[in-house]
């Protein structure tokens, strides 16, 4: 009897505590999502009563030409950048696992890009990214004759590409962090088996910090399809549809043309797509992703 | 002590829970308050007016209500001032039964005229025996569709030419006038395109296009002034017609064929977002803009500019209007504040504030307002009479933006003229149906 009211009596200071949270999370967040769902299966325009119109948002989702568009260029955008961004973070990580003198300078310098505002990275790479600017007269140095990256309707779409690379910090300190947590006494007896650096690497290192990987190519994927703000800043709309992402499309079916019903079945359906993409990613998991006290069969 | 310290901390926590509850409140409080201790002797109604823009607004605003009062003083009009995400905010109040009596509106008039948020004011003009074309000039158009005028034009510039003298002079050209088509532009701009030794152009005669495409004014001008419409007055789509095709073909041609305007890329290269860096760095002849670029240009040294009106008769007007909330409760008092505003004596206001281009013509032929900087301000009053209404509606932002992507690929040379028309023609016509 006095064990059961100790267990309430902790669990009432447990939701007495999450209570904000709760509240927060139920009002702002849940609240909003069941309204969304609701309001993709009417025409609301935000100001008039909204109307029932059944799934015909989405009828017009399977026919809209702009719709796959931005769908399409989102995934070459993404396609390009998570890989990048992961082998270089991978990379540069690595390199920064060395103690050498001067280690920490460096990994606070590769850091604080990651720190700069979205809006101010933005503007710098419009500059950057112009027919005669930096970058081309970087690539000209190695042979490569640039595009306008910003003109070009083939090259708008990876123009952020550049910018997603730049703020490469953030994932690669995740990953410095777990390379830091590789016991040392794997790599020793690697060595001593007579492993080269290279086969320490895939067979020890990668595995090991398979799960950091893991969270980063979910998370990756995740926010690559869910670019907005760099496009919109760097592009402001862009020069003609080349540019177009998924959701800026959506924002300006919701805020420019006042379809929010559309917009919002836009938004389940990149949700949708996003989960079966996370989804794959994870069941694809049990065969490269090891966590620490596992056993492997 | 233990438990003190878990109560005080875990009502410090659920304090948090409330501390982002707190509402902006964008209106003036303290003028409801001295407007209170005021009306207790008179039985006066209270207004409300919705605008944006800066606090310079702002007080322009006020002034030209004060004025508005004391001509009527059974009412009192409150302001409330929006500076971000006007439209948001609005549809909000009415929405939740706060809506404005009176609001600022400006080329998105018809997305609220559509559902019927704001009021025909054609009773209220007759009653009050105003002359539309008269007092306004053709400005007014854009507030009407389906013959109903759903706001008076407050301010009105319209899109004039800035050019610069040096560069005319040492071309030996006599400055613009409103008699200018396009041959004049050409010729003038072909003799004021410099470029170095390189090929490079230093110097170019004309400006009109942006790195990120071209603005709805400058193509859409072009075409207007070829007798063309995207879309004419019955609502049907009339991209595929010959004077649209040679409009763009025209302006399009400037950057490409004559060379005489930058293109997109050229723009990018300049690290300018558009013409009018450009046009004050001392780099283009002649560019289209509004009332605004007057006063940012005052405080370029060493450019000796002017503006005239737009060449082609035609141009498109920047501005806003003033309409009346079908939920408002006054609609006859409000409109008799409006009337006011638009008429001659609350017009001098925004001309002794070089607030903007007042809308109403008499005061644009002023003399006040034609001395307020020492260029030529009759240029206002000269364009009034050609500006162009364009296709505003619902489909305003929409329709902009498939344009955009239709012509876009114009601008960057990527498609020839006729592709670019059929495929515009398609698209507006796909937009047009869905309303």
């Amino acid at each position: 009897m006095r064990r059961l009211g100790k267990i309430t009596k902790e669990s009432t200071w447990f939701y007495l505590f999450i209570s904000p949270w709760l509240v927060g999370f139920l009002v702002f967040i849940f609240g909003p999502i069941i309204f969304s769902i609701a309001m993709s299966f009417t025409d609301y325009n935000m100001f008039t009563k909204p109307n029932f119109i059944g799934h015909d948002n989405y009828k017009r989702l399977i026919e809209d030409e702009l719709f796959w568009l931005s769908l399409r260029q989102t995934f070459s955008y993404a396609i390009v950048s998570v890989p990048l961004n992961l082998v270089l973070s991978l990379g540069m990580a690595y390199l920064l696992n060395h103690k050498l003198r001067g280690m920490r300078v460096f990994r606070t310098v590769f850091y604080l890009p990651s720190l700069v505002p979205i809006v101010a990275s933005a503007l710098i790479f419009k500059i950057l990214l112009a027919p005669d600017g930096y970058i081309n007269a970087m690539l000209g140095l190695i042979g490569i004759d640039g595009p306008d990256w910003l003109l070009d309707t083939q090259w708008v779409k990876y123009s952020i590409v550049w910018i997603s690379i730049w703020a490469v910090g953030a994932t690669m300190v995740l990953l410095l962090s777990s390379l830091q947590g590789v016991p040392q006494d794997l790599y020793e007896s690697a060595s001593i088996d007579g492993a080269n650096k290279f086969t320490q690497f895939r067979k020890i290192t990668i595995p090991m910090i398979s799960p950091v990987l893991f969270f980063n190519l979910v998370m990756g994927i995740i926010n690559a399809l869910k670019a907005f703000s760099e496009m919109y800043i760097l592009t402001k709309g862009g020069l003609s549809k080349a540019s177009l992402m998924i959701v800026p499309y959506l924002f300006n079916n919701a805020f420019k043309y006042y379809r929010m019903g559309y917009a919002s079945a836009i938004a389940w359906a990149l949700f949708i797509i996003i989960i079966v993409l996370t989804a794959i990613v994870f069941k694809s998991s049990s065969m490269w992703v090891y966590y620490e006290g596992e056993v492997k069969k | 002590m233990k438990r003190i310290l878990a109560l005080i901390l875990s009502s410090v926590l659920a304090c948090t829970a409330f501390v982002g509850c707190t509402q902006d409140a964008p209106t003036e409080e303290s003028s409801t308050s001295k407007k209170e201790a005021e009306s207790k002797v008179v039985e006066k109604t209270d207004l409300t007016m919705a605008i944006w823009g800066s606090d310079k607004d702002v007080e322009a605003y006020q002034e030209r209500l004060d004025m508005a009062e004391e001509k009527y003083p059974e009412s009192s009009v409150e302001l409330i001032y929006i500076p971000q995400e006007y439209d948001q905010k609005v549809q909000t109040m009415i929405a939740g039964g706060t809506a404005p009596d009176i609001m600022q509106v400006a080329e998105k008039v018809h997305g609220f005229s559509s559902i019927g948020q704001i009021v025909s004011l054609n009773d209220y003009i007759a009653e009050n025996g105003i002359d539309l074309d008269n007092r306004f000039g053709t400005s007014y158009k854009t507030y009407t569709i389906n013959d109903n005028t759903y706001a008076l034009p407050d301010r009105s510039g319209a899109m004039i030419m800035y050019y610069n003298k040096d560069m005319f002079d040492e071309a030996g050209i006599e400055y613009p006038t409103e008699k200018w088509g396009w041959e004049e532009l050409l010729t003038a701009a072909q003799a004021m395109t410099k470029t170095d030794a390189d090929g490079n152009i230093e110097q170019y005669g004309f400006a009109a296009c942006g790195d990120t495409g071209s603005w709805w004014p400058w193509w859409m001008s072009f075409i207007y002034q070829n007798d063309g419409r995207i879309i004419d007055e019955e609502g049907n789509v009339t991209v595929k017609t010959e004077e649209v095709r040679e409009a763009l073909q025209f302006y399009r041609d400037l950057m490409y064929e004559y060379k005489v305007a930058p293109t997109p890329g050229d723009l990018a290269n300049l690290g300018a977002g558009g013409p009018d860096p450009v046009f004050a760095q001392g780099k283009a002849a002649m560019i289209l803009t509004g009332f605004w670029n007057v006063g940012s240009l005052q405080s370029v040294e060493g450019l000796n500019w002017d503006i005239a009106p737009v060449f082609g008769n035609a141009t498109c007007a920047f501005g806003s209007g003033l309409a009346i909330t079908s939920d408002s409760e006054h609609i006859d008092k409000a409109f008799n504040i409006i009337n006011y505003m638009t008429d001659e004596e609350a017009q001098m206001v925004i001309v002794n504030r070089g607030q903007d281009v007042p809308a109403n013509v008499a005061v644009q032929n002023s003399e006040a307002f034609l001395n307020t900087y020492p260029i030529r301000m009759d240029t206002f009053a000269i364009s009034s009479d050609f500006i162009f209404a364009p296709p505003t509606g619902p489909w305003w932002n929409e329709l902009l933006d498939t344009c955009k992507y239709a012509l876009d690929p114009l601008w960057i040379n990527e498609v020839d003229v006729d592709e670019a028309v059929t495929k515009l023609d398609e698209e507006l016509k796909a937009l047009m149906e869905r309303y």
